[in-house]
């Protein structure tokens, strides 16, 4: 009776053992797969979720440094505040690399073993430029090569690259993406992407502006090159228009997120805090511009952002760095019916920004043809773009030739006509501080630091961040090659 | 031959005997009849008595009836008797030389006294598996359910602080229904949790934080821990070192913390009434000491009064010295310009906590149950804010031949309104009543809101408290559901199976809405977060028990089981922004929806195993194994085996040793626990974003941490040593424990390159090494009929050290948290403590003096510099009972040392000058003490109109604001009173007590200003970070527990 008891037991646990080892991961795979994600992505939806954040949603960089750093808005802090190193200067940096770059990086490994994918993998490398332009004009070297590696090849810690490779290879891609967009090849829908709607001979305009941008950049470091690309970029065909502008439009709702344009968070969300700054302002009251309506106006409360007087004369700029102790309820801040929407479209790259580089070209000597003309295009332009903000940002064609009546182009030396020139890219690059920033170190306008006599000089980049240090051991090779992670160290092409 | 007539020997004695006894019996005898009760005045049933005569005779034995009663016959008056009493899980009462009178009236009350010494009890092991701590070669803590239900709390992990060696207690400032921190011998995790498994009644308990704060602002929605009712618990275990966890398996990496409640008492067909009632008190505890001396002023040159209605807004206290002269505030009103005072006394109010509980009990023969029902309602500190909870429990178990069943049921049903938002800044109201200038009276700020319902407030983005509390709006519910069906069949005496099946079940609903008009928060148009998380974990267990009992000297014992545990967590969310309707604040009023929902599910299947072997009750060695395969980790990867050895030697028992000496034992184990991964760490995924673009669905990568398909399990080795000593009978006691913990392969988000695409990666590249001491102290320095003054004092130190955190990685540190300033951060750095504090320090020169600007501004150092540890690493509890007669007093100080604290409180009342640090130089400026930045000595004055940017300077440093968080408080006092049962029994009333009791009464010693330094902003492993959190409060109350 015993005997039969511990048999029997010991059967049973022994087949419960033997069970329990031979099925005790069985199924697990499928248990370990998220019902909420999934494994394949849809290019159609990547795409214009690549679009919208292209734009960094947060103002922590463009809005907090840059911005006040071009002069345009601030928040009355000082210039030892904007330009000591860490902070948010890296912000951006984080942004780029884990947002946008790491989906467009995932779209071109997706699209590039499919030939009939050539259109997606080609718009995906440009808008891999654009993004890794904004990247090195901000920083200088950055992780190029090897970067948005870290799944697919376990590269935790990418190598910096140095810019002159970094520019070599963007424009290698421009050049390589733009000859192979193909018609009759498939391209996005209209509605995944939100930029061009699948219209992939702007997708090639819009390449030949980068190239163009970055030509120029590079011209005064490496004329041979530049010269090449810009060469390039005009007889591939560049925007010739403000249709063929790089816009991406937003979602009219308060909320804060991914379909939201995060620039104007600074004005809608710290109504007290932010205010456009004198240079700014003056530049566009000094001479009757039109546009100072549409981009400016004055705060009508202290306890919410609502429209106050947008008279013209009335608008005031807040001094560059600092604050001082009149009420900033005196001061412009942008407009809440233009510029102050969540929805606000973005403009990454304009037809108006290629005309005033074109007529920088000629100014230089790079290309010929009519400076004036590619400059009063670039106005004009410049002044019918901002319809897309509203009816506030509407601009007649009347206005523009009455400014232009007013402010003719006729500089006496190229000095006066880069002044010109770049003051109006200046302008017209509002809100888009990265660029204004880049521009205005390569071309050394406007030359608002004048104005200083204490040593507040236009800084020439911005710092890394902070966890770069902590994490990445490669960093200090960029460090070795361009100068300390201070804002006084230049960039490859800054020289 | 032989054997016949030894038998006819025995047997004609045995008559002999006999006839004498009836003999005796026959003349003159008297009958004795007794009581036997409890200390605490219950009637015991079941009791052996045992007669002996003076000479050692037996005499005869009986037992208690169900009233506790029992008679004996036969005595012989004017004889000496020995009697004894045995009870199971009480000491055995002895009376002797008992004489015996002649008549009636013979009779004796005896009060047993429950075990508590370690020495002969029963104590639960893993997997609910009762032992003989002697036998345990590892350390088992043991606390008696009348140490958390006398001085109650909602949250039980409060209960336990300060009474156990070695655990780290920490009393989160987020409200009574917050999460809690409870870590044993160090944290044992870089990334993953670092809280102990808890399991009541053999059933696994999720206590994962359902939502959490930090610097930067949040609602902790608690632990679901608040579920376990003090009343219901008989004892609680607390399993410390791998070996006594080990076969829990992965979830017992940070040790397991075993509840047991009560059961039916063994007794006949009597049903048993408990009814116990607490009230605490819950008073606030202001320990903020600001400057009274200047007022509010927003002047960019401070140091004047405001003259209009802008200049009156704002948290700086820069304005001039307070003079009753009428001036402008906030709201345009002219009022004098001096101190309010009393804004925290007019705010909060006193809060309390009521617990009724009642509860049956019984059994007869083959069955006992017990069924509780408890309440719990609270008021906070804060108005309109209030938790309650109601539980029903059940517990039977039966007996059928050889089967054993036991079956339990629990249902909890809690509701929290208005748990308050911490950290950060708007939407905290602890920020905005921190942050008042002096001159500002709270009653100005009634009610929170305009005629049309929109918010006012003093400052920009400072909510009004008054706001907070009437016009927003949270409230959460709790429905949790635990239960257990377990079956036993003793197949024989030596060999029984078990089976066990277990459910935790949750539904946590969540509503938090802002309404429109709201100032300083992103949404002005009001904003909504409903949530539903519904949480399953059932486990299934097989286990067959091989006990044959000692073979001479040998004894072996084992048992083999298996367990599938399967986890599944599934979330609804229906958010939202902007109500279009005002005043509706439903998800469909709302313009911006934005649902999601997630599901997760793991499972984990188990063998495991365990063989004890024991030489003559004094050696005893323990081998378990187990293996775990794990879902959540890559299949050709996903099991590993861990085995443990543990050897106890009660060298009391082997050798004689001096009789002062009770009991001495000696145990050492070493033990491996392993760990696996949260799901779904394996593959990249992407997720669609919760809104859509014109139609068009947006699609992302769903992570930021790079996935990883060769992660393996973690391993956790440890080892411990102890020494366990009794002397004098017990009235002097030790206890000793050494341990060394070794984490490896631990599998951590590593920080990584933001240039790789991701900011960290999962990877196995922890080591993490946790070693310390434990000593408990026992004695009775006082003990006779009437006295008795026994001491606890439990003291424990804890050594951590984050060994690596990565191979070609080069260690790059984890940033667990910061603080919302941007000056501190808490990492994890190689070679330092875990939780390191890293933070700005002044420039300083070579000499240590400190570096001033042109301005006159000190200069902060650009990089962070490791500042302290955020986590205590050496524990005090010292408690005290006095027992005279009736009387009890039990007080419990606890002391814990060697953590740091960053004070954004603190920083933030300097930077905005209400910190009394503050009124130097506010007459005559302030020339900071240091060298310029030439090096020579400074002598650049900051002028009294801009002072503020003095000290807002010294306040974006962190230096100054990193305090040392030790202290010593007065944690719990009760004097609790046992009516004595002669008393009681004529009004049928089996046991009453009374106590009074107190906790946190007194704060003995800290070295933080206006914050207590218990105010971690939350229960995560990132310790060290103090940022407008709940005040402290003082509770004291009366706990009243009657038996039927």
């Amino acid at each position: 009776m015993k005997n039969k008891f511990i048999q029997q037991s010991l059967l049973v646990s022994l087949l419960f053992i033997v069970v329990m080892a031979s099925s005790c991961s069985k199924g697990f795979q499928e248990i370990n797969k998220s019902v909420d994600f999934v494994s394949d992505p849809n290019l159609d939806f990547l795409l214009p979720s690549v679009e919208l954040n292209m734009l960094d949603r947060t103002y922590y960089t463009q809005g907090d440094f840059a911005a006040p750093l071009v002069g345009q808005v601030t928040q009355g802090k000082t210039y030892a505040t904007l330009i000591a190193p860490g902070g948010n200067h890296g912000y951006h940096f984080d942004w780029v690399y884990q947002n946008p770059l790491k989906s467009v990086a995932d779209l071109i490994d997706h699209s590039k073993t499919d030939p009939v994918k050539v259109n997606y993998l080609s718009i995906g490398r440009i808008i891999r430029v654009y993004l890794f332009s904004l990247l090195t004009d901000v920083y200088g070297d950055v992780p190029y090569f090897e970067a948005n590696q870290g799944y697919t090849n376990q590269a935790y810690f990418p190598s910096y690259d140095p810019q002159q490779k970094i520019y070599e290879d963007m424009f290698k891609e421009l050049q390589e993406a733009g000859d192979a967009l193909t018609p009759g090849k498939t391209v996005p829908t209209a509605s995944s992407d939100i930029v061009y709607k699948g219209d992939i001979t702007k997708w090639k305009k819009f390449a030949n502006g980068m190239m163009l941008r970055l030509g120029l950049r590079i011209m005064n470091v490496d004329a041979v090159n530049g010269k090449k690309w810009i060469a390039q970029a005009i007889t591939s065909g560049l925007p010739a228009g403000n249709q063929d502008n790089f816009i991406v439009t937003y979602m009219p709702s308060s909320y804060y997120g991914v379909t939201q344009n995060g620039q104007p968070h600074i004005f809608i969300r710290y109504f007290n805090n932010y205010r456009l700054t004198a240079p700014f302002v003056d530049s566009l009251k000094i001479k009757n511009d039109p546009r100072i309506t549409a981009y400016c106006m004055l705060p009508g409360s202290t306890s919410a952002y609502v429209a106050g007087d947008k008279t013209a004369s009335k608008q005031k700029g807040y001094p560059m760095f600092g604050s001082i102790a009149e009420t900033k309820s005196n001061f412009s801040v942008g407009n809440i019916n233009t510029f102050g929407r969540y929805e606000a479209p973005y403009i990454h790259l304009s037809y108006a920004q290629t005309q005033f580089q074109l007529s920088e070209c000629v100014v230089r000597g790079i290309i010929t043809g009519d400076a004036k003309a590619y400059y009063e295009n670039g106005v004009r332009a410049a002044m019918d773009e901002l319809k897309i903000f509203g009816a506030e940002g509407v601009i007649t064609t009347a206005q523009a030739t009455a400014y232009l009546l007013q402010n003719p182009y006729n500089p006496l030396t190229n000095d006066d006509a880069l002044q010109l020139i770049n003051t109006q890219y200046w302008i017209e690059t509002h809100f888009n501080w990265y660029e204004t920033f880049a521009n205005m170190r390569r071309s050394g306008y406007p030359k608002i630091y004048n104005q200083f006599t204490d040593g507040t000089v236009l800084p020439r980049r911005l710092t890394y961040p902070l966890t770069e240090a902590a994490t990445n051991p490669h960093l200090q090779d960029a460090i070795k090659r361009q100068g300390l992670d201070v804002v006084t160290s230049r960039v490859w092409w800054d020289k | 031959m032989l054997k016949f007539a030894l038998a006819t020997f025995f047997f004609g004695f045995v008559i002999l005997n006999t006839l004498l006894a009836q003999n005796a019996a026959n003349t003159n005898t008297v009958i004795l009849s007794g009581t036997v009760t409890s200390e605490a005045g219950e009637l015991l049933n079941g009791v052996t008595v045992d007669v002996k005569s003076a000479d050692g005779k037996s005499i005869t034995n009986t037992t208690t009836n169900e009233k506790g009663i029992f008679i004996v016959n036969n005595l012989k008056p004017g004889s000496g008797y020995n009697f004894s009493f045995s009870y199971v899980g009480y000491e055995t009462a002895y009376s002797r030389s008992f004489n015996v009178k002649e008549g009636i009236g013979n009779s004796m009350l005896i009060r047993m006294k429950q075990l508590s010494s370690n020495l002969d009890n029963v104590v639960v092991t893993a997997l609910n598996i009762k032992r003989n701590p002697k036998s345990l070669g590892y350390s088992i803590a043991q606390v008696a359910g009348s140490k958390v239900n006398t001085v109650q709390t909602p949250n039980i992990i409060s209960a336990l602080s300060g009474k156990v060696a070695g655990v780290d207690v920490g009393n989160i400032a987020n409200g009574v229904a917050g999460s809690k921190r409870i870590v044993i011998r160090g944290a044992a995790s870089l990334t993953g949790s670092t809280q102990p498994l808890w399991v009541v009644d053999g059933i696994l308990i999720n206590s994962s934080v359902l939502g959490n704060g930090d610097a930067f602002g949040g609602i902790d929605y608690g632990d679901g821990l608040t579920g376990i009712n003090p009343d219901d618990i008989e004892s609680i275990s607390v399993l410390k070192g791998n070996a006594a966890a080990a076969l829990y398996g992965s979830r017992a990496s940070n040790g397991v913390i075993l509840v047991t409640t009560k059961s039916g008492k063994p007794g006949k067909n009597k049903m048993n009434v408990e009814i116990s009632t607490s009230l605490l008190v819950d008073k606030l505890n202001d320990l903020t000491d600001f400057q009274k001396e200047y007022g509010q002023s927003s002047l960019i040159s401070g140091n004047q009064r405001p003259v209009n209605q802008a200049d009156a807004r704002g948290t700086d206290s820069w304005g001039p010295k307070l003079d009753g002269k009428p001036t402008i505030q906030f709201d345009g009103v002219e009022r004098p310009y001096s101190n309010a005072d009393g804004n925290f006394k007019s705010f909060f109010r006193t809060g309390s906590t009521v617990t009724n509980t009642v509860a049956l009990s019984g059994s007869s023969l083959n069955n006992n149950y017990r069924f509780s029902v408890s309440d719990l309602r609270n008021t906070d500190i804060v108005p309109n804010t209030n938790f309650n909870r109601t539980s029903l429990n059940g517990k039977v178990a039966s007996t059928y031949g050889k089967l054993e069943t036991e079956v339990i049921l629990n249902y909890i049903y809690e509701v929290a309104n208005n748990r308050l938002y911490t950290g950060g800044n708007v939407s905290n109201i602890f920020y905005s009543l921190m942050n008042m200038p002096a001159n500002l009276n709270i009653a100005t700020l009634k009610p929170g809101y305009n005629p049309d319902g929109s918010e006012f407030s003093y400052a920009d983005f400072v909510t009004n408290p008054y706001f907070a509390i009437n016009k927003e709006k949270e409230t959460d519910k709790n429905n949790r559901l635990t239960g257990s069906v377990n079956l036993k069949y003793q197949f024989t005496k030596w060999l029984s199976a078990r089976g066990r099946m277990t459910r935790d079940y949750y539904n946590f609903k969540r509503y938090s809405m802002i309404p429109n008009g709201v100032l300083g928060t992103g949404y002005l148009q009001g904003e909504m977060d409903q949530r539903t998380r519904e949480n399953v974990e059932n486990n299934y267990e097989f286990l067959v028990d091989v006990n044959p009992g000692l073979k001479g000297k040998f004894g072996i014992s084992g048992y083999a089981g298996g367990n599938i545990n399967w986890r599944t967590i599934s979330q609804t969310s229906s958010s939202g922004n902007s109500f279009v309707v005002p005043g509706v604040y439903t998800f469909n009023n709302l313009l911006n929806k934005l649902p999601s929902t997630s599901e997760s599910r793991q499972k984990t299947n188990s063998l495991f195993g365990s063989l004890e072997l024991t030489y003559n009750k004094y050696l005893y060695l323990t081998f378990t194994g187990r293996n775990d395969w794990f879902s959540t980790l890559p299949v050709n990867n996903n099991n590993l085996f861990y085995p443990s050895a543990a050897l106890s030697f009660v060298f009391s028992d082997a050798f004689k040793l001096p009789s002062w000496i009770s009991f001495g034992k000696l145990r050492t184990s070493t033990a491996q626990v392993s760990g696996d991964a949260s799901p779904y760490q394996l593959d990249l995924s992407y997720a669609l974003e919760s809104i859509q673009y014109n139609n068009t669905s947006l699609q992302v990568i769903g992570t930021s941490n790079i996935p990883n398909k060769n992660l393996k399990p973690l391993l956790s080795t440890d080892y411990e040593m102890g020494l366990e000593m009794d002397f004098f009978k017990g009235r002097l006691g030790f206890d000793f424990a050494y341990y060394n913990r070794n984490i490896r392969n631990d599998i951590a988000q590593s920080a990584v390159s933001s240039a790789s695409g991701y900011a960290t990666a999962v990877l196995n590249v922890g080591k993490l090494a946790n070693n310390g001491m434990e000593v408990l102290l026992k004695g009775s320095p006082v003990k006779n009929n009437y006295f008795s003054w026994d001491i606890t004092a439990t003291f424990s130190k804890n050594n951590s050290k984050v060994v690596a955190l990565g191979d070609g990685v080069k260690g790059a540190p984890i940033k667990l948290s910061g603080s919302k300033s941007a000056q501190v951060s808490i990492e994890l750095v190689e070679g330092l403590p875990y939780s390191a504090i890293f933070g700005s320090t002044y420039l300083r020169d070579a000499k240590g003096a400190k570096v001033f600007n042109s301005m006159g501004l000190p200069i902060a150092n650009t990089t962070q510099t490791y500042l302290g540890n955020g986590v205590y690493d050496k524990l005090l509890g010292f408690g005290n009972t006095f027992n005279y007669k009736s009387l009890s007093l039990f007080c419990l100080v606890e002391g814990k040392f060697g953590a740091k604290i960053y004070s954004e409180s603190n920083a933030t009342a300097v930077g905005n000058g209400t910190s009394k640090l503050t009124l130097a130089g506010r007459e005559d400026g302030i020339v900071g003490v240091g060298v310029d930045q030439t090096g020579a000595v400074n002598t650049v004055k900051v002028a009294p109109n801009v002072l503020n940017t003095y000290y807002k300077a010294v306040a974006n440093i962190a230096e100054d604001f990193i305090y040392d968080a030790s202290f010593v408080k007065l944690r719990e006092v009760s004097l609790s009173y046992k009516f004595p049962p002669t008393l009681l029994h004529k009004i049928g009333i089996a046991n009453a007590s009374v106590a009074v009791v107190g906790r946190n009464m007194l704060i003995l010693h800290k070295n933080i200003d206006n914050v207590d330094p218990e105010s971690s902003v939350n229960s995560t492993n990132a310790q060290g970070i103090e940022r407008f959190v709940y005040p402290s409060t003082r509770n004291f109350g009366l706990s009243i527990k009657v038996g039927l």
